[in-house]
């Protein structure tokens, strides 16, 4: 359902709302079948929505009010102006394209998304009752293995099937581990070692000498301590199908993501007796990326309190206010200034994959909030690898997988085989305050509630000495505190609380 | 009825000691069997051991 899209002023807008219902003349053919509207003032979000019943050509006699005074071209009748919560301009689409700004009218329509759960109380008769018979068994299978089970039931008879899932409950229970097992210092354990067998290699794109990767042991220690910005940021980035095997589409997107900044192209001189900042574009590597002399032009103007002046292939460029400091800014500014390109993507390359002839395109850098807004993107498969990152944007659930995925691609690709519950412990305890929090002093050992174990743990005495002149109470719940103590510790055997029960009937 | 591993090692070790203390032995052992362990594990598998487990009611904070 599409919806007439404009730009207007709070003049305009006030004039509606006093008089509704009410005809307002627009410069813009409006479709018949427009029955609702959206009103921005600031060109990116919408304050108004407005209810429109109908849509005639314009005509000088009809009453109306005017929103400019000529090249009026129809009418709309407003039933109804409201107040929104500003909506962004982005979430519509118009001639398949996602809108980025208002700048007069628009037709476009919201772009819904559907969210649903992969199983969800759809679940289809077979595969319920074999859930229904697991769970009669005593035990619950997930429903991707119901599914698989259901599909097969028929193959294998009824007393193959019940066998199996006799079975599957036996081997659930060999796996399930026991309450208060000391999970922790076995995972700690089962990664650590492994670890000492990791290698220090650094991974080369055949071919491309800046596209490293850490891989290994100093990788895993980047994930673990939740490093804000791992040393090399990278992310995969994934097409939408329709556009994921056409050459030119991907070779524009790469040429849109990669960016250039002035340092790049130009070598750029300060001049502090004439408190001029010079732009020297270099041929070579300005033909070398395609830029033009317009398109740094364009990035120079951007800054405001400033007057250029483009001088034999040179741009010069004063700050308005006459300081040393303004001088500086200024040069700080143009030496970092983006001509093209999204911010922090240093390279992207564009490799084909399998035997489709499917383009993946790999970056150097990272910036998943704005390389998700490229429309050509396929949001539901690209990635990064810079966790911190994945937990701004998309939320601490995600963060919490992508520790998982990247820590369990770490070991394998060394030829490590962990089980994966132990990176999932690792995974949880890092995310589950709600932010990442990395594994150290400063993240979880730090702000545990016991005073012997942070004092066991780093900085001895700034702990003990802290607790003194506060006051404060351990509760001797944990492992650290009760070995110092000399107790038996809060798990295993010491989790178990005996009573007696009484002499049973014995048969003498 | 079905103990973890923790809850077996428990209750044995606890039978295990009141034995070594000097205790009486509920069932009949065979002669040959002298260490309070072994008579306690025999106990267990028995079922006559007169000790069983309080699940934990109060919450460790």
């Amino acid at each position: 359902m599409a919806s007439l899209l404009w730009r207007d002023t709070s003049k305009n807008i006030s004039a509606i709302m006093e008089r509704l219902p009410v005809n307002y003349a627009l410069d813009f053919d409006v479709p018949k079948d427009i029955e609702d509207g959206y009103i921005t003032i600031n060109r990116k979000n919408f304050t108004y929505h407005v209810v429109i019943s109908g849509v005639m050509p314009y005509s000088p006699e009809t009453e109306a009010i005017a929103k400019k005074k000529s090249g009026l071209k129809s009418i709309i009748t407003i039933e109804k102006v409201e107040k929104i919560e500003p909506l962004s301009v982005m979430e519509f689409r118009a001639g398949g394209k996602t809108l980025e700004t208002i700048a007069n009218f628009e037709v476009g329509e919201r772009q819904v998304t559907e969210i649903r759960e992969k199983y969800g109380e759809n679940l289809s008769e077979d595969v319920q009752n074999v859930l229904d018979d697991a769970k009669a068994m005593g035990f619950t299978i997930p429903e991707s293995v119901a599914e698989e089970i259901a599909r097969r039931r028929q193959e294998w008879g009824e007393k193959t099937y019940r066998n199996i899932l006799k079975r599957i409950g036996e081997e659930i229970g060999n796996e399930l581990i026991d309450p208060y097992e000391a999970v922790g210092i076995i995972a700690a354990q089962s990664i650590g070692e492994p670890g000492t067998q990791m290698t220090m290699r650094t991974f080369h794109f055949a071919g491309v000498r800046e596209m490293n990767v850490t891989l290994g042991l100093p990788r895993l220690i980047e994930i673990v301590d939740a490093r804000r910005i791992p040393s090399t940021p990278s992310m995969t980035i994934y097409l939408k199908p329709e556009y994921e095997t056409n050459d030119e589409v991907v070779m524009d997107v790469v040429k849109r993501l990669e960016n250039t900044s002035i340092s790049d192209v130009a070598d750029i001189i300060t001049d502090i007796g004439e408190l001029t900042v010079t732009v020297r574009p270099d041929p070579r590597k300005t033909k070398d990326r395609l830029i033009e002399m317009e398109d740094i032009m364009n990035a120079i103007n951007r800054i405001k309190g400033i007057t250029v002046m483009e001088d034999s292939g040179q741009i010069i460029i004063k700050p308005q206010q006459e300081s040393f400091k303004k001088l500086y800014l200024l040069q700080e500014q143009i030496k970092g200034l983006t001509i093209k390109g999204i911010n922090g993507i240093k390279r992207a390359i564009a490799r084909v994959e399998g035997k489709e002839h499917r383009w993946v395109i790999y970056t150097q850098g990272s910036n998943l909030k704005e390389v998700l807004e490229v429309d050509e993107v396929d949001p539901t498969r690209t990635y990064t690898n810079d966790i911190v990152e994945i937990a701004n944007v998309l939320g601490i659930e995600a963060a919490r997988n992508a520790i998982l995925n990247e820590a369990l691609r770490t070991l394998q690709e060394q030829g490590l085989n962990v089980d994966v519950r132990h990176l999932m412990l690792v995974a949880d305890m890092m995310t589950f305050s709600g932010s990442v929090r990395a594994v150290g002093r400063t993240g979880i050992s730090g702000r545990k509630s016991s005073v012997l174990a942070r004092a066991a743990f780093e900085i001895t005495t700034k702990h003990l000495l802290r607790a003194g002149v506060m006051g404060e109470v351990d509760k001797l719940a944990g492992v650290a505190e009760n070995i110092i103590v000399g107790q038996p510790i809060t798990l295993g055997t010491g989790a178990v609380d005996i009573i007696y029960k009484g002499y049973p009937k014995t048969k003498k | 009825m079905k103990y973890t591993k923790f809850e077996k090692a428990r209750i044995i070790g606890a039978r295990a000691l009141q034995i070594a203390m000097g205790a009486p032995v509920i069932i009949d052992v065979p002669k040959n069997i002298i260490d309070p362990v072994d008579i306690a594990m025999l106990e267990f598998e028995n079922n006559v051991i007169p000790i069983t487990i309080k699940k934990a009611s109060k919450i460790l904070n």
